[in-house]
């Protein structure tokens, strides 16, 4: 129970770290970075779980590429086993998820409600991966990831401009 | 002496609950939630929820004010997770279907983060604005009201209890009719109904023609009304019948009930209308726990427009997947919903469907993730039926403007 919130305690973290470098960014006018300065995704080696490399980034393929690599931060925790430490990434990409708001002006001709639809499920099931991590149980944690998984690829989807048939 | 003893120790019980993790927030919880009742929580509550979740409501607790909302914290966290509410939605990713509902993905990550998080009060004193219990009829005052003759009377060792009552409509003319609802009586216990027309015993087919399905009512939805060329026929000398689905909560079990709901009849105006035509399409018997992907097809014989989808038979927790394949092999969603138990409705199209004859309907039933949730939450996996079933739903169609019949 106090390791559940601890972990609590450690999300709350993450947010007022993006929040805190929100305020730093904007307070010393630094300029958001573009595309091209993306964080790019980290090497094999470079340790798991680090919060969101500042801010949520500016730009539609920043944003989605920080979606796609908290996606592989879920994956490698889950290969190691490391059940319990899920939750930062997943709850990091639901941020990501949901920032997208702001960039519904990007989305491919009809692919407002495919957006709704995903957004609503990567929520769902980024805290179901929250609670089947705390279980430990292998079999529920792949089984919510693949649901996870289709629900960030359909987010993905909803910005690419050669449409894919929903699912 | 049993039912009372019963009685006395669920109410401890639930009052227990209803205390302790009020007890446990406010002594014990570290509030880690960026989100607070009184500021982001209770207005999604109030207008997403507020039509059942609230006190007198038909829903098993308010969730209106912070006293009544935080015992149900775990609750909701399970209920938002595994999708089962708000009830009765579909997927507006495919076809459009009228009020669809679902909760944003920001809502939804709101009433998480808070009730996950500690449940914070936040600013605005000790009590959020006040919501009562709206019981009316949302389309406005009906024009035909069909009264019961007399109330219904739930035994209090029942929990859940179906009646039916009959009405003569009292029409003398045919009329077209582009609504109906149900103003329950006691909100609190009436869960769902049916409203039919009852086809007089050997008249007509010979009693094969199944009895007319007119509405499929459930708390905290919006009667759907036709506004296009399309009207439901009601003949002359109608006796409707309302088969009334009774479910008491926690607050009323072991208590005698009644009930006295009321039919409002909307008519259609204009005389040109064209009867909305339910088509059944059932499958072969599927097995009890539907788990493979099963699915089954009915062709349209004639030109149509299609209206609706109205599950009808379908096991608990399958996702159904509606389309359309016209001749020329073009596909056109129609819908796609997760039937659970109880929340049968009618889904409205939000524009009717022009088929040619020879579309193809095509259904496709997969389970959904409700054994995940299940396991993940640690309550018992859904209950399947004893043994394969057909499954079986209606699309309501009406002939196109070729076909059209006045009155």
């Amino acid at each position: 129970m106090g390791g559940k919130w601890m972990r609590r305690c450690s999300r709350l973290l993450v947010y007022c770290f993006l929040g805190v470098m929100t305020t730093v960014a904007e307070d010393a006018q630094i300029a958001q970075p573009a595309s091209s300065s993306a964080p790019l995704p980290p090497s094999p080696s470079t340790p798991l779980l680090s919060p969101l490399q500042g801010t949520i980034p500016d730009a539609l393929p920043d944003v989605l590429a920080q979606l796609r690599l908290r996606n592989r931060e879920i994956k490698e925790l889950m290969e190691r086993g490391e059940f319990g430490s899920i939750y930062v990434p997943a709850l990091q990409a639901m941020e990501l998820a949901l920032a997208l708001e702001t960039h519904r002006s990007e989305l491919r001709p009809g692919a407002e409600k495919l957006l709704d639809v995903a957004q609503n499920r990567v929520v769902r099931y980024a805290y179901l991966l929250d609670v089947v991590g705390d279980l430990g149980n292998r079999g529920l944690v792949v089984a919510a990831y693949a649901q996870f998984e289709a629900a960030e690829r359909d987010v993905e989807a909803a910005f690419n401009k050669k449409p894919s048939e929903p699912r | 002496m049993k039912t009372a003893l019963r009685g006395l120790t669920f109410s401890a019980v639930a009052l227990l609950a209803a205390m302790l993790p009020v007890e446990r927030a406010a002594a014990h919880k570290p509030i880690t939630s960026r989100h607070t009742y009184n500021h982001d929580v209770f207005p999604i509550f109030r207008d997403r929820c507020s039509r059942c979740h609230v006190r007198d409501g038909v829903a098993p607790m308010s969730l209106v004010t912070y006293e009544d909302a935080i015992p149900w914290a775990q609750s909701l966290q399970t209920e938002l997770i595994g999708g089962t509410m708000p009830p009765a939605t579909a997927d507006i990713g495919y076809g459009a279907i009228k009020h669809a509902q679902p909760l944003a993905g920001k809502d939804l990550d709101v009433i998480l983060d808070w009730a996950t998080g500690g449940s914070p009060r936040g600013p605005g004193g000790e009590a959020s604005p006040t919501v009562t219990l709206k019981n009316d009829w949302p389309l406005g005052a009906p024009d035909l009201v069909l009264r019961p003759p007399s109330e219904v009377k739930v035994p209090p060792d029942k929990t859940e209890f179906t009646q039916e009552f009959a009405v003569a409509s009292g029409i003398s003319q045919p009329r077209w009719v582009r609504a109906i609802d149900l103003l329950p009586g006691t909100p609190a216990i009436v869960r769902s109904a049916l409203i039919y027309i009852k086809r007089p015993v050997g008249s007509g087919d010979g009693g094969v023609t199944p009895d007319r399905v007119l509405a499929r009512w459930l708390p905290g939805q919006n009667p759907e009304s036709l506004d296009g060329h399309a009207a439901l026929d009601l003949p002359a000398g109608a006796v409707i019948v309302a088969r009334v689905h009774y479910k008491k909560t926690w607050q009323f079990e072991g208590k005698p009930m009644s009930d006295r709901s009321t039919i409002g009849i909307y008519f259609a105006s204009g005389s040109s209308k064209r009867p909305l035509t339910a088509i059944p399409l059932t499958s072969a018997p599927v097995p009890a726990s539907a788990g493979p992907t099963f699915s089954f097809s009915r062709s349209l014989e004639t030109d149509a427009e299609l209206l609706a989808v109205e599950p009808d038979q379908v096991p608990p927790n399958v996702t159904l997947r509606v389309e359309a394949v016209r001749p020329d092999g073009s596909h056109a969603a129609i819908a796609r919903f997760t039937v659970r138990p109880d929340w049968n409705r009618r889904y409205l199209l939000e524009q009717p469907l022009l088929l040619p004859r020879g579309t193809r309907i095509e259904v496709t039933g997969t389970s959904d993730d409700s054994s995940l949730m299940a396991a993940a939450f640690g309550f018992p996996t859904p209950l399947a039926a004893s043994a394969p079933a057909p499954v079986r739903l209606a699309i309501d169609i009406c002939a196109t403007s070729d076909g059209a019949s006045h009155r």
